[in-house]
């Protein structure tokens, strides 16, 4: 489909118009935004799961009371709709009466005026990279407390009565013993962050001035708005090929964790 | 004494982030309560006064929320078993059957998971279109549903079929079982635990679905949940107070699966490390 330019009434021929679409791709300047968008995504989006995620796992292995309840409450975004929450976090985002603005400005004082973060270019992407992370920590937490489970307490005992503290157990032991499961989680949340669709489709629709255009939101918008099929194709064929560029670079560097 | 102020300290930051996570979703059932003109008050209220159940009401009868709900029941509901069906015979036949090439389509299979779904909508729609009868039917969805993500259900049942015991369905057979029965009366009762995680897996999967449906279910009257409160946005602008006690309706049947099957939910992810 990619290299025709595709007829929306399906009676009128296809007409082949060989790699010009893909021509056409590397000259929009739409694409490159949405790419580096789809990119600072998952850079930030990312880290910020896994890092909160460990954290609340390592408390939670602690043997407190309560610990079933607080990973129940943890997980409860993980399994509600993306467009349920999409739709929520466009309201607190809000300028006017959001809540952000709100404990931000009269609660906490740290700005005197409201944000308008979704009016903005440079603040539009960050409501919906609180989303994503928020989203995205009790998956994080759950396969973290499962990987803890499987570091033997001699390990941490023995490092105990040679003196070393909290913090030198995390770092010496906890960390390199889950690098297989931070593997797993850094290739699994890559791909799913390139995916991330439905937060900008429903949060800002790509806007203000396509400033948080992704790489779905993009393909989606040519193909179902402007009914551009073949362009629409073409990227989903380049993005396909990112996304297993990367997905197989990250395999090759965590080879030795996996196997 | 120091052991005490340590886990004083570890109660109080997952106290402090459970009330991160948790709270949205307080203010969203907070601004369901509330009548239109409290909606955009500064300081918001944190407790509605008056606490009223119009709202939902109102989009239950006048928004149609009760028909988004039916259609979004009646397409996962068969789609679920539907999957879970066709899923289990593929696991159960790549588990105890030998055939030539098997273990290299089984490969097949797990590679189609690598291509996300979100690049094949385009091509897929525009064959589903140029079929008349697809075009806004519900049962569409409910074959497309069916069908889909049997390639990573296969995988994780797969294993759960392999570790019963053949002895088992040696016995059925001698017994006068056919290969039908013996799967339908041994083999699935066993499964059940990894059963039910699938049907929880399934089920958030089609009753959360947006993308898709949106592009078949053009007619109003077709709308399941997810159609229905964007649907509801477009129309209605910022009516949160409405909009919200749409999307807890759409909620609360996951809300209640989660609670009643949670210890499913934890298996399943630190097993399989699903994606949920």
């Amino acid at each position: 489909m990619s290299l025709y330019k595709w007829n929306i009434n399906p009676r009128i021929p296809n007409e082949f118009v060989g790699l010009s679409n893909y021509v056409k791709l590397f000259h929009d300047d739409k694409f490159y935004t949405a790419l580096i968008n789809t990119l600072k995504y998952v850079i930030v989006t990312v880290p910020g799961q896994m890092i909160i995620g460990l954290l609340i796992a390592v408390l939670l292995t602690r043997g407190l009371k309560g610990q079933t309840f607080f990973r129940l409450l943890y997980y409860l975004p993980v399994i509600t709709s993306w467009v349920v929450v999409s739709v929520l976090f466009q309201y607190l985002f809000a300028t006017r009466g959001g809540l952000v603005n709100y404990l931000l400005k009269d609660l906490l004082h740290l700005i005197n005026r409201d944000i308008r973060w979704l009016a903005q270019e440079n603040t539009a992407m960050i409501p919906i990279y609180v989303l994503g992370i928020w989203k995205g920590i009790g998956w994080s937490m759950l396969i973290f407390l499962a990987g803890l489970q499987g570091i033997p307490k001699q390990l941490y005992e023995a490092a105990r009565i040679d003196g070393a503290n909290g913090w030198m157990l995390l770092r010496k032991i906890t960390i390199p013993m889950l690098r297989p499961v931070i593997a797993f989680q850094t290739v699994m949340l890559t791909i799913g962050g390139f995916n991330v669709f439905l937060s900008v489709y429903v949060i800002t629709g790509g806007g203000p001035r396509n400033s948080t255009q992704v790489l779905s939101s993009y393909m989606f918008k040519e193909a179902f708005d402007y009914f551009h099929f073949g362009y629409g194709a073409a990227i989903a064929v380049i993005f396909f090929l990112i996304v297993f560029t990367i997905a197989q670079i990250q395999r090759k560097l965590f080879k030795r964790e996996i196997y | 004494m120091k052991k005490k102020i340590m886990d004083l300290i570890i109660y109080t930051l997952l106290f402090i982030g459970a009330i991160i996570m948790c709270f949205p979703f307080y203010y969203m059932v907070v601004t369901s309560l509330k009548e239109s003109a409290y909606i955009f008050t500064v300081p918001p209220q944190m407790i509605p006064k008056p606490a009223t159940f119009e709202n939902y009401k109102t989009v239950w009868v006048e928004a149609d929320f009760k028909l988004y709900f039916l259609n979004s029941l009646k397409i996962t509901l068969p789609a679920v078993l539907l999957n879970v069906f066709l899923s289990s015979l593929t696991a159960y036949g790549f588990a105890r059957f030998k055939f030539p090439g098997k273990e290299l389509w089984f490969s097949v299979l797990i590679a189609t998971l690598a291509v996300p779904g979100l690049l094949l909508i385009i091509p897929q729609f525009d064959m589903i279109r140029k079929v008349p009868f697809f075009m806004d039917n519900p049962l569409t969805i409910v074959l497309t549903s069916g069908i889909g993500g049997i390639a990573f259900n296969a995988f994780f049942l797969r294993g759960f079929f392999e570790s019963i015991p053949r002895e088992l369905e040696e016995a059925a057979e001698l017994d006068g079982c056919g290969i039908f029965k013996t799967y339908w009366h041994i083999a699935m009762p066993l499964a059940r635990p990894a059963l039910a995680t699938l049907v929880i897996m399934s089920f958030l999967g089609v009753w959360d679905d947006y993308f898709w449906p949106s592009l078949i279910l053009r007619d109003k009257r077709d709308w399941t949940l997810p159609i229905g409160i964007l649907g509801f946005r477009a129309q209605h602008g910022v009516q949160w107070h409405l909009l919200f006690a749409g999307t807890i309706i759409a909620i609360l049947p996951v809300l209640i699966i989660y609670f009643m099957f949670q210890k499913y939910f934890v298996k399943a992810v630190a097993e399989g490390g699903l994606k949920i």
